[in-house]
């Protein structure tokens, strides 16, 4: 194979094109090291080439082995906090007042606890000072979440300039909670749904 | 689970590679091929996963470097925190293995 497709078959289903590219050439630098000691060893070039790429290995395997290291961890924790986060605060139920103060009790905590969580895992990954591009991809995703929430809002306080039933305060506090949450719920709801599709074609894809 | 019983030896393998010097990834396989006589391969394909691993949890750090035929290349180094994860690391692979040998060869310690 040749080796510029081989190394694209290694990054495929890899986000972030700076982060592919990084792997394509610290992996290329490796072949070349190896291609170069095969033919001092005798090797011919072309054969030299293609032995470096088996001794690397299935293409296949290797770009499965890289989705689980970057993917894995943060489909698991800084993603699904992020969305469960809208989520919580999407469904806005003390702001709508359809639930008891107990109940109210109970969904601001756990938006508080999942707050601390993810504020944990920041302040640990900063004292590690461990910010690869994996961290640096789950914590814009986070950010664009939360940018895509706030336009989506926008967005449907345009198209739906009326205040809802029960609020009377044109453009007050109380409307611009509700567009919010609105936003988030709908961002929160697509998110969820195009990351399982994400989540699905790649465990797919690596059982293949 | 016995996996957990020692530390990982790939793992290991590499954090005491690049103990002797910052490296590449095929120095690092190269150096552990020379010094085990060929009896330890490590699979050259997800040696680089581990490493991406390794430096995010702090262990090593890597930064791009030229080589002499001017290509790029991320060479690898040992941080403090990788330092003492090896040394604790190394101690207790050895008190499991010894362990294990008294339990595989005469019954139990």
């Amino acid at each position: 194979m040749e080796r510029h497709a081989y190394l694209e078959q290694v990054t495929r289903g890899l986000w972030g094109r700076r982060a592919a590219r990084l792997i394509q050439a610290e992996l290329y630098s490796h072949l070349e090291s190896c291609t170069e000691e095969l033919i001092a060893a005798g090797w011919s070039s072309e054969d030299a080439e293609d032995e470096a790429q088996r001794r690397l290995g299935d293409p296949r395997l290797l770009a499965s082995a890289w989705r689980r290291t970057y993917y894995a961890p943060w489909l698991n924790t800084e993603t699904g906090l992020g969305l469960a986060l809208g989520l919580f605060t999407g469904s806005e139920p003390w702001w709508m007042g359809v639930t008891g103060p107990w109940q109210s009790a109970i969904m601001t905590g756990g938006i508080l606890l999942l707050a601390l969580i993810a504020f944990g895992m920041i302040v640990r990954q900063l004292a590690q000072r461990a910010w690869a591009g994996a961290q640096f991809s789950a914590w814009s995703l986070v950010s664009a979440f939360w940018l895509a929430a706030v336009g989506t809002s926008v967005l449907i306080g345009a198209g739906h300039p009326l205040p809802p039933a029960g609020l009377t305060d044109w453009y007050g506090p109380g409307y611009i909670r509700h567009l919010i949450a609105a936003g988030s719920l709908l961002t929160g709801m697509s998110g969820l749904l195009f990351f399982s599709g994400q989540w699905a074609l790649i465990r797919q894809r690596a059982g293949r | 689970m016995v996996d957990s019983l020692v530390p990982s030896l790939p793992t290991l393998l590499i954090l005491r590679a690049l103990e002797e010097a910052p490296a590449h990834g095929y120095k690092i396989v190269r150096w552990i091929e020379d010094r085990s006589d060929h009896q330890l391969l490590l699979k050259e394909g997800t040696l680089y996963p581990t490493l991406h691993q390794l430096e995010r949890q702090g262990l090593i750090q890597g930064h791009w470097d030229q080589t002499g035929s001017q290509r790029r290349t991320k060479i690898y180094e040992l941080t403090e925190a990788g330092r003492e994860q090896l040394q604790a690391d190394r101690a207790q692979w050895m008190r499991r293995v010894a362990i294990a040998h008294e339990v595989l060869w005469q019954g139990g310690v």
